[in-house]
C-alpha cells in the first residue's frame, strides 16, 4: 500500500470551528486493506462550515520525516492531518509570497528568510535539486537545525490547533533509548512536552513502537511485537497484554536509505527520497534507481532482525510468550511496494527465538503510531 | 655557478625593432616569423646535443665534477627558497598575531565596561528594590563578584584568545552565581541537565507572544484524511485495565 499525496487531501479540520472560507473536504473511505479513497467530489459538512466536535484526546506522531495528529469525532471516526517535517529557506519577495498563498503553499519568514515549510518544500527541493532542511535527524529534534524549535512549533500548531479544553491530554511519541548510537531522548522529549504545553496540552510521551502495539495488535490483546519504521529510526516494541517488555530503536531509517542511495547514484538526498516514494517495488526492482532501494532496504531489515534477535537473546526480562506472536510493521518507510515480502524473506534467514504466527503490515502504516497515541490519550478521559 | 640565462629576455635585448614601413621601403614583401616556442626548442635541441657531445668526451673526473657543481647549486636554490618561505611565513604570523591581539584587547575593555555598567544597574535596582528576590543579593557580594571575574580574566601569557575565552568563563561563572545566590551556590555542578518543562514552556510562550511572524500559515489547509476508527481498540485496552485493578 501506498500513501500517496492525493490519500491525503484538504479539508477536515479537527477541534471545535468552520474550516476556512472556499475548503473542499474530501468524502474518505479506507477500504480493507487501509488505503484511503478519495471522493473529491463530495461537499462535507464541514465545508459549508458546520462545525465538527471532536472528543477530548489527541495523538501525535512525532516523526523525523512526518508529523502526523489524530483526533476521533463524535461518530467514531479518526481524523488525521499530516505534515512533512521538512521546510526550506527561499528568496523573499512579495510576488513570490502572493504566489505561494495562491498555491496552497505554507510559507513563514524567520529572521528576514523565507522559509516554505512542509509538503511544498519537499516539492520545491526537488525541482531545484536541493536539499530539504530537517528540524529532526535521527529520530530527535536536531542540534544542526538553528530553525528547529520554531519550525516545530508552527508544525504542530497548524496540526493541533487549539486544544478543545485546556489541559486535554495528547499523547506524543518518542523514540526508545537507541541501541547503536550514544542518543539521548531526554532533551527531545522534553522539548515536545513544553512545545505541547505553550498550545494548551497536557502531553505524554508514548514510545513509538508501544504506541503501534495499541493501535495494531489489540485482537492479540496487545501482545507481540510492534515495529515503527520511520525515517530517522526503527522502533521496536515487545508488548505483553499491553505492558512493554523490552523497547529499543536503531538510527538507521528511510533517511539512511536515501543517503546511501543518493552517494551511490550520485543524486541528492530529497530525489532519493522521490525515487523512493514514486512506487517501486522492492520484491521487483526495474532499473538501477530501484535496484539501489532494493539492496539498501534488504540491508535495513536484516540489519533490524538481527538487532531484535540479539536484544532478545541478550534481555533478562523477556516474557515467555504462551503462543506463537504477530509482528506488525509500521511507519513510512515500511509503505514501499513488497517490504513484508523482503521482512518475511530476511526473517526466514536468521533463527528467530520467539515463534511468531504471522509478520503483517499495520493496517495504517502511516499514521499507526499516531492512532496508538490517539489510542492512549482517549483510554485516559 | 653563473645566474641562470633567461632565453626570453636575451632574444628581446638582441632583437630590434623594425617597422613595417622600413622593411616595404627596403623592399622586403615577405618577413619569415619564427615563433617563441620555435625559438626555445632550437636551443634546447643544440644545448642537448651540446651537453651530450660534451659529455661523451668528458673523462670521469670531469663527470664528477659537473655532478658536485649541479648538486652544490641545487641544495643553494633550495636553501634560498626556505628562507624567503620562512621570512615571508612570519611576517604573515606577527601580522595576524598583532591583529588578533588588538581585536582581543579591545574586546576585553568592552566587557570590562559592560560589567562595570552591569554592577551600577545592579546596585541601582537593588537599591530601588526593583528586583524581585532583591533582598537575596549583596550589592557588595555581588561587586566584589564582578570584580573576582574580572581579575581571572587579566592577560595572560598563553595568548589573546585565552584571555577572552577566561573572561568569558569567568561572566559565565559569575552568571551562575548570581542565578545560585551567591559563591556557594550550584553553581559547582559541570552536569548539563536537560531543561525543565517550565523552562521550555517559558521559551515557547515568550517566542509565541513577543515575536511578529510573518506567516500564510493559517490561511492554507493541511493534509487531512480519515483512517480506520479505534473504539475497538480503545474498549480492548480499557477491558485489559479494569481486568488488571
Amino acid at each position: 500500500m501506498n500513501a500517496s499525496n492525493d490519500d491525503l487531501d484538504n479539508g477536515f479540520v479537527p477541534g471545535e470551528g468552520a474550516v476556512a472560507d472556499g475548503s473542499v473536504n474530501v468524502n474518505e473511505n479506507v477500504n480493507e486493506n487501509g488505503s484511503v479513497e478519495t471522493d473529491c467530489g463530495a461537499q462535507s459538512a464541514t465545508a459549508t462550515g458546520v462545525a465538527t466536535k471532536t472528543e477530548l484526546g489527541r495523538g501525535l506522531d512525532v516523526g523525523t520525516a512526518n508529523l502526523v495528529s489524530s483526533a476521533q469525532d463524535a461518530e467514531g471516526n479518526v481524523h488525521i492531518k499530516i505534515q512533512r517535517n521538512a521546510f526550506l529557506d527561499i528568496d523573499a519577495d512579495d510576488y513570490t509570497k502572493n504566489m505561494l498563498t495562491r498555491l496552497n503553499v505554507q510559507y513563514v519568514v524567520i529572521n528576514g528568510r523565507m522559509v516554505v515549510v512542509g509538503d511544498p518544500a519537499f516539492e520545491l527541493a526537488n525541482i531545484f535539486n536541493r536539499e530539504t532542511r530537517r528540524p529532526m535527524r535521527d529520530g530527535m529534534i536536531s542540534p544542526d537545525e538553528s530553525d528547529a524549535l520554531p519550525i516545530e512549533k508552527m508544525l504542530l500548531e497548524t496540526l493541533l490547533g487549539p486544544p478543545t479544553k485546556e489541559g486535554e491530554v495528547c499523547y506524543y511519541s518518542v523514540p526508545a533509548e537507541p541501541i547503536d548510537a550514544d542518543l539521548n531522548v531526554i532533551y527531545h522529549q522534553g522539548v515536545f512536552g513544553g512545545l505541547l504545553k505553550s498550545l494548551g496540552y497536557n502531553g505524554k510521551p508514548l514510545v513509538e513502537g508501544h504506541a503501534v502495539v495499541f493501535s495494531e495488535l489489540a485482537e492479540d490483546d496487545f501482545t507481540g511485537i510492534g515495529i515503527s519504521g520511520g525515517g530517522g529510526m526503527f522502533n521496536i516494541c515487545v508488548s505483553y497484554k499491553s505492558i512493554p517488555a523490552l523497547s529499543f530503536s536503531t538510527t538507521r531509517g528511510g533517511d539512511w536509505i536515501d543517503r546511501n542511495v543518493a552517494n551511490v547514484l550520485g543524486i541528492s538526498a530529497s530525489r532519493a527520497t522521490a525515487i523512493k516514494e514514486k512506487g517501486v517495488d522492492i520484491t521487483r526492482p526495474k532499473n538501477r534507481e530501484e535496484e539501489a532501494v532494493e539492496i539498501y532496504y534488504r540491508n535495513l531489515i536484516s540489519y533490524t532482525l538481527t538487532n531484535i534477535k540479539s536484544r532478545f537473546e541478550s534481555s533478562s526480562s523477556m516474557p515467555n510468550f504462551p503462543d506463537p506472536i504477530s509482528i506488525v510493521c509500521a511507519g513510512g518507510t515500511s509503505l514501499i511496494g513488497g517490504f513484508i515480502e523482503v521482512f518475511q524473506d530476511e526473517f526466514k534467514k536468521i533463527n528467530f527465538p520467539i515463534p511468531v504466527k504471522e509478520i503483517r503490515h499495520a493496517e495504517d502504516p502511516l499514521y499507526s503510531v499516531s492512532k496508538g497515541c490517539l489510542v492512549a490519550s482517549l483510554s485516559e478521559v | 655557478m653563473s645566474k641562470p640565462l633567461s632565453v626570453q629576455d636575451v632574444i628581446r635585448q638582441s632583437a630590434t625593432d623594425v617597422g613595417l614601413d622600413e622593411l616595404s621601403r627596403r623592399g622586403c614583401r615577405k618577413v619569415k616569423v619564427l615563433d617563441k616556442q620555435t625559438v626555445f626548442r632550437l636551443i634546447d635541441e643544440a644545448v642537448n646535443r651540446v651537453v651530450e657531445e660534451r659529455l661523451a668526451a668528458a673523462t670521469a673526473q670531469e663527470r664528477e665534477q659537473i655532478r658536485a657543481e649541479a648538486r652544490s647549486e641545487f641544495q643553494r636554490l633550495v636553501k634560498e627558497r626556505q628562507e624567503q618561505l620562512e621570512e615571508r611565513v612570519q611576517r604573515e604570523v606577527s601580522a595576524a598575531t598583532e591583529e588578533a591581539r588588538a581585536h582581543a584587547d579591545q574586546q576585553v575593555q568592552e566587557y570590562q565596561e559592560r560589567l562595570a555598567q552591569l554592577e551600577s544597574q545592579v546596585g541601582q535596582e537593588v537599591e530601588e528594590g526593583r528586583v524581585p528576590g532583591a533582598s537575596a543579593i549583596d550589592p557588595e557580594l555581588l561587586g566584589s563578584m564582578i570584580r573576582e571575574a574580572v581579575a581571572q580574566a587579566a592577560p595572560t601569557s598563553t595568548g589573546p584568545s585565552a584571555d577572552l575565552a577566561a573572561l568569558q568563563q569567568s561572566i559565565e561563572a559569575l552568571s551562575r552565581k548570581v542565578s545560585a545566590g551567591g559563591p556557594g551556590g550550584s553553581s559547582s555542578s559541570s552536569s548539563i541537565e536537560p531543561p525543565s518543562e517550565e523552562a521550555l514552556q517559558a521559551f515557547f510562550s515568550r517566542s509565541s507572544s513577543s515575536e511578529q511572524v510573518e506567516s500564510n500559515i493559517s490561511n492554507v489547509e493541511v493534509k487531512n484524511a480519515k483512517a480506520n476508527g479505534v473504539n475497538k481498540n480503545l474498549a480492548k485496552l480499557r477491558s485489559l485495565k479494569q481486568g488488571s485493578e
